[in-house]
């Protein structure tokens, strides 16, 4: 069963078309990834899933309903978190302030403590530094601020871009890590990556963007086996 | 002489604090300086005007009226000016505040006329003495109103769920929206909020001058703006520090310079304060 299924979807920033028609989907309880290299379009498609852009054609369904140019406040209802590229976490809010932020949708106190709780029980570090202001934290765990906080709104469908950007190779094998666990209890995921050796390794499905086309899709095995794809985006030839 | 001085610049300080909130709100939540908050200030004095002659001629219940039609009036000037001017480009929504604060001072002469309308003296009577100046009830209770205002306005901030909405608009709308929240929506109402502020502050200034006309926001509402600027622009303690600074310094220049340089004081040591200090007082690139 599709949980996010993207068809012929095009985007425009004035004159400048981002999207071409781009179509992609994420089956309930998948974890897919997003590669290409800069400028094709990564950011832009889930921006628009999310309601941040704007889209002109095409159509975005969410377990069957259209979503498309919605409101992100309202996307995030229906059970989408947005992890977005370049983390953007509240840096003058403490951690837990952010991590409340996330939960911003729930009305229910007692389950917002149990969500945090479980997050904190994911990601200790964080524990640790509820009470320091956001922008203290180091790159790493600022990124792992931005999942946990996405994980807040208790969503089904998590959208992330690029959680390896400027972390060092460790610690990007960590984020990975925390992304596989959450997959794993139950999470649909779209990850966004240039880092495409481990994206390829970690998820099961593969759509290859440039300049605004999905160019090739393929279950994870067969595109890390695929000579093109390995020259162009493995640095393996 | 002195301590009557200072207690008149602490008083009219209060006048000026509210202002320059209301000005720190709306540039915390938008980055956009709203021009109209003096002609705000001037309509919550008319309103005081009309609610004495029509409905009570307590202090408080044209305090509470003010501050609802300020609210309406700030979601209507959100609308027009910046709803709809949003993504054209800031200048535009930057003039439209001014042409807007002509407008409203335009149409409150065509509607109540130019001439100065008198307000009644209320609590006139002395509240205490200090060195030999008469405190009078009036203005301790504008010291007051004006406190609970900002004790009010910083539970609300760091308190209540919308607070952290604004918050986290003012820091970063975009992503704000991915958390749930509704950015419009927010900004609505921090512009309500703010304009409630002038309001407030302009029923108060009706009754300590115990005159209202149709021009009376222009002189206070950019006075306060500098006060806002000598704070910080972005933050609320620093708006009221420097609304009360700017009051007091005022009324003490009155009594060491002359009366007549009164009105550019505070320009001055504007001025003067940000060539040693750009980002003001608490000014910090973070908001509230
Ligand atoms: N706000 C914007 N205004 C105009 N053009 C934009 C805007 N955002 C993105 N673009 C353009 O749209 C195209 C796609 O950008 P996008 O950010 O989606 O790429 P990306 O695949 O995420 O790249 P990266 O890997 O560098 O993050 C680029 O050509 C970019 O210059
Ligand atoms: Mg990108």
């Amino acid at each position: 069963m599709k949980v996010l299924d993207v068809q012929s979807l095009v985007v425009f920033y004035g004159k400048i078309n981002a999207l071409k028609g781009v179509s992609l989907s994420v089956e309930q309880g998948q974890f897919v990834t997003l590669i290409g290299a800069n400028g094709a379009g990564k950011t832009t498609l889930l921006n628009t899933v999310t309601g941040v852009v704007e889209g002109t054609e095409g159509s975005v369904r969410y377990h069957g309903k259209e979503i498309l140019n919605r409101y992100p406040h309202d996307i995030v209802r229906l059970g989408i978190a947005h992890v977005p590229e370049g983390r953007k976490i509240f840096p003058e809010l403490t951690v837990e302030e952010n991590m409340r932020i996330g939960a911003f949708i729930m009305k229910d106190r007692t389950r917002v403590q149990a969500l945090l709780d479980r997050n904190y029980e994911l990601f200790p570090r964080l524990a640790e530094r509820r009470r320091q202001e956001g922008g203290t934290l180091s790159g790493g765990e600022q990124q792992m601020l931005a999942i946990a906080r996405g994980l807040m709104s208790d969503p089904e469908l998590i959208l992330l871009d690029e959680p390896s950007l400027g972390l060092a190779p460790l610690l990007v094998e960590k984020i990975f890590e925390f992304i596989v666990e959450i997959n794993r209890l139950g999470k649909s995921i779209l990850l966004v990556e240039q880092n495409a050796n481990l994206a390829l390794q970690v998820a099961h499905y593969g759509y290859v963007m440039e300049t605004g086309r999905v160019v090739r899709e393929d279950s994870t095995d067969r595109l890390r086996s695929d000579d093109a794809i390995k020259n162009a985006y493995l640095g393996i030839g | 002489m002195l301590a009557q001085q200072i207690i008149n610049g602490i008083t009219q300080g209060s006048l000026f604090a509210l202002l320059a909130i209301s000005f720190a709100i709306v540039y915390g939540t938008l980055r956009l300086v709203n021009f109209a908050t003096g002609s705000l200030y001037m309509i919550g004095a008319y309103t005081s005007f009309y609610v004495v002659r029509h409905v009570s001629s307590n202090l408080f219940v044209s305090l509470a009226i003010a501050a609802v039609v300020g609210f309406v009036m700030g979601l209507i000037l959100e609308r027009l000016a910046f709803k709809s001017l949003r993504g054209v480009s800031r200048i535009a929504s930057l003039i439209c505040t001014i042409g807007f604060s002509l407008f409203l001072n335009e149409l409150a002469a065509v509607i109540f006329g130019r001439e100065t309308r008198v307000m009644p003296s209320v609590y006139t009577g002395t509240a205490f003495r200090i060195a030999g100046t008469n405190i009078i009830w009036l203005q301790v209770i504008m010291i007051l109103v004006a406190g609970v205002i900002v004790i009010g306005l910083q539970l609300l901030l760091f308190k209540t769920k919308m607070g952290l909405s604004i918050r986290a608009v003012s820091l970063d709308y975009k992503t704000a929206g991915l958390m749930g929240i509704n950015v419009d929506r927010t900004i609505s109402f921090a512009f309500g909020l703010a304009s409630a502020c002038a309001g407030v502050a302009g029923v108060l200034a009706a009754f300590y001058y115990n005159s209202v006309f149709p021009v009376m926001g222009t002189l206070p509402g950019l006075k306060s703006f500098s006060a806002a600027v000598f704070g910080g622009l972005t933050s609320i303690p620093g708006a009221i520090l420097g609304g009360y600074l700017l009051g007091v310094i005022e009324n003490l220049a009155v009594q060491v310079i002359s009366s007549g340089y009164r009105d550019i004081v505070g320009f001055i040591i504007l001025v003067v304060f940000l060539l040693v200090r750009p980002r003001g007082l608490l000014g910090r690139k973070i908001p509230m």
